[in-house]
């Protein structure tokens, strides 16, 4: 047992002091710092731009208004509010996370508001239900709501939220999409242009001979440049968990599809910085990889007219998988048996490639 | 001692022979000089001596440890300068040999020590991209004596260097199989190897067509006159430029 442990402790040693060089190299190289600061603007650019309604002046609010009230034609006539009629409250609650606010208009809304008018009686009552990523800031959004109903009608308007927060659930036309979309192609893209460049420099200036001459292992070399992959990945993608951060309903789950898709995403890389031996030839090979990872996860997002066929298919290519499990972990209700089939043939996929790429490297002393 | 043992060794790329089932032994403390034209085999013996090519068929033991079988072990027993000056360019002198230092787990002042040794520790901690051909090839051994190997293979360690640092190289493997290092040295320069080496080795279209003493190979081949190493090289290697075939 301390045998094992003593060689699983040698083993991570080598392997982080081949990452720290590739770290402090990548510090001092113009080219990968260029290319880091790149992702970083472009992961930033596709935060801003799909998860906040930067055009959009009115807040969009699913209504539910059994009572057919003169509510609803305020809300449409007004500037503020993009009001989203709905037959149900279950259709209501399902409509929150594609839309912040969720209104609940009682069916005796309109007497209530004629006593209302005359003083006769008290408030004018709604229940609200808001996404769930809006909940440290309910409070200010439940005044803000009333203020603007208020002005709309009126009348002083109480809008009841208190626990309503809806978690969206994972088909959800909401955010959840464009967030978990956005951390993919943000560590495919990472992985995809930094990389390679780990693998293909040692092998161009041959530096890789001086490696493989060292007590270091081909594994160690491998797992050590993968290590590096991910500090880089972590550098830029993490900035899309930090921004947001509010969404997320599973951190573990999280971390753990985060984690798989990195580690798929490096293999990648690094198999095709194994191939490449120009950074001409990287692109060459990056662009074609990305575009075959990348188009099926866009297509997920058009599921609905898709063949059963196609979708069967589709199912079978890990990133598709990996991006499922990144949405359940911004929705509720995470299917076990799915998420496990997804991670597990990731996982599947991830061994592949990085054999593949220790296959290659070793076949060098053939 | 033996340092290196080689055994019928060979080595096919696609069904051309590179090294023909060399045999020679290499004691300890020794510098052997391996020469060759151009393509004789001198590299592709020295990756397979050094566990960075299986040979094709025949064995070689250096430092007793069979370079296929037990290449993890013969890893710390070994130092190899390249031919070719591969260095970290971005990192800085220092930087190169503490990243190496750690990967053999040697105390951070051994750097200190062969960058003296050198004499590049005034220079330390620039970029190597900023250095000359000369103290890039001064690093490149630099990281071949981190960890004191008993076997250090230079591969044209003076090749395209001028004559100050190549005389200040020379001097340093002198030094150093003094010390009880075995020195496997390639080179062209038949001066160098006649000058520094106990025994060459000469080795053409992958097979030894010569093997002992400078001084022996020399009188062997003198017919009466005086000639150098050079001379007998050329006599057992040399081509006809132009013709494209070996001289016989």
């Amino acid at each position: 047992m301390s045998r094992i442990l003593s060689r699983l402790g040698n083993s991570l040693y080598m392997v982080c002091a081949v990452a720290s060089k590739d770290v402090l190299e990548a510090v001092r190289s113009k080219t990968t710092g260029i290319n880091i600061l790149m992702a970083i603007g472009m992961v930033l650019f596709f935060s801003w731009n799909s998860t906040t309604d930067h055009w959009e002046e009115a807040t969009a609010v699913a209504v539910y208004d059994p009572g057919n009230s003169g509510l609803m034609a305020m809300l449409e006539s007004s500037p503020v509010f993009d009001p989203l009629p709905v037959s149900s409250m279950q259709e209501l609650e399902e409509a929150v996370g594609s839309v912040p606010l969720g209104l609940s208009i009682p069916a005796d809304f309109d007497r209530t508001l004629d006593t209302a008018t005359t003083g006769t009686e008290g408030l004018v009552q709604l229940i609200g239900y808001l996404e769930w990523s809006l909940r440290f800031e309910a409070g200010d959004l439940e005044i803000e709501y009333e203020q603007q109903l208020a002005e709309l009608l009126g009348q002083p308007v109480d809008i009841n939220i208190g626990e309503n927060l809806v978690v969206p659930g994972p088909d959800s036309l909401g955010r959840i999409r464009p967030i978990s979309h956005t951390l993919m192609i943000s560590t495919l893209w990472v992985a995809l242009t930094v990389v390679p460049l780990l693998m293909m420099e040692e092998k161009q200036t041959k530096t890789m001979d001086a490696l493989l001459i060292s007590p270091a292992s081909i594994e160690q070399v491998i797992l050590g440049k993968a290590l590096a992959g991910l500090f880089y990945i972590l550098v830029c993608v993490g900035l899309v968990l930090v921004l947001n951060w509010t969404w997320f309903t599973s951190w573990g789950l999280a971390l753990v599809g985060f984690t798989s898709s990195a580690l798929l995403a490096i293999g990648l890389g690094l198999l095709i910085g194994t191939l490449a031996d120009q950074p001409q030839k990287v692109t060459l090979w990056a662009m074609p990889v990305l575009l075959i990872a990348l188009l099926p996860t866009q297509l997920l997002q058009m599921e609905d007219v898709l063949s059963a066929g196609v979708i069967n298919a589709m199912s079978w290519i890990p990133t598709v998988g990996l991006v499922k499990v990144l949405r359940f972990s911004l929705s509720s209700g995470a299917p076990l048996l799915q998420i496990l089939s997804n991670l597990g043939l990731a996982l599947i996929c991830t061994a592949l490639v990085y054999g593949a790429i220790v296959w290659k490297v070793r076949r060098s002393d053939r | 001692m033996t340092a290196i043992q080689v055994q019928n060794l060979t080595r096919n790329y696609n069904g051309l022979c590179a090294v023909n089932e060399i045999s020679f032994s290499v004691e300890r403390g020794e510098i052997f000089g391996f020469l060759g034209p151009n393509g004789a085999g001198k590299t592709t013996t020295i990756r397979m001596l050094t566990g960075q090519l299986r040979p094709s068929s025949g064995t070689a033991q250096v430092m007793g440890y069979d370079v296929v079988e037990d290449r993890q072990q013969l890893k710390p027993c070994i130092g190899v300068v390249f031919d070719n000056q591969n260095i970290y360019a971005r990192l800085s002198a220092r930087d190169n040999l503490r990243f190496f230092a750690r990967l053999y787990r040697i105390p951070t002042a051994r750097v200190e020590e062969v960058l003296a040794q050198v004499g590049l520790t005034k220079r330390a901690g620039d970029k190597v991209s900023n250095y000359s051909n000369g103290m890039t090839q001064r690093l490149v051994i630099a990281r071949g004596l981190l960890h004191k190997p008993d076997v250090l293979f230079l591969d044209e360690p003076t090749r395209g260097l001028d004559p100050n640092v190549a005389r200040d190289i020379r001097s340093l493997i002198t030094s150093l199989a003094r010390q009880g290092m075995t020195v496997f040295l390639t080179t062209h320069y038949m001066e160098e190897a006649d000058q520094l080496s106990s025994r060459v080795a000469i080795i053409n279209q992958g097979q030894i067509v010569a093997l002992d003493t400078p001084e022996h190979l020399k009188m062997a081949h003198s017919r009466g006159e005086s000639v150098t190493l050079e001379d007998v090289f050329v006599q057992l290697t040399g081509r006809y430029l132009g013709r494209g075939e070996d001289q016989q």
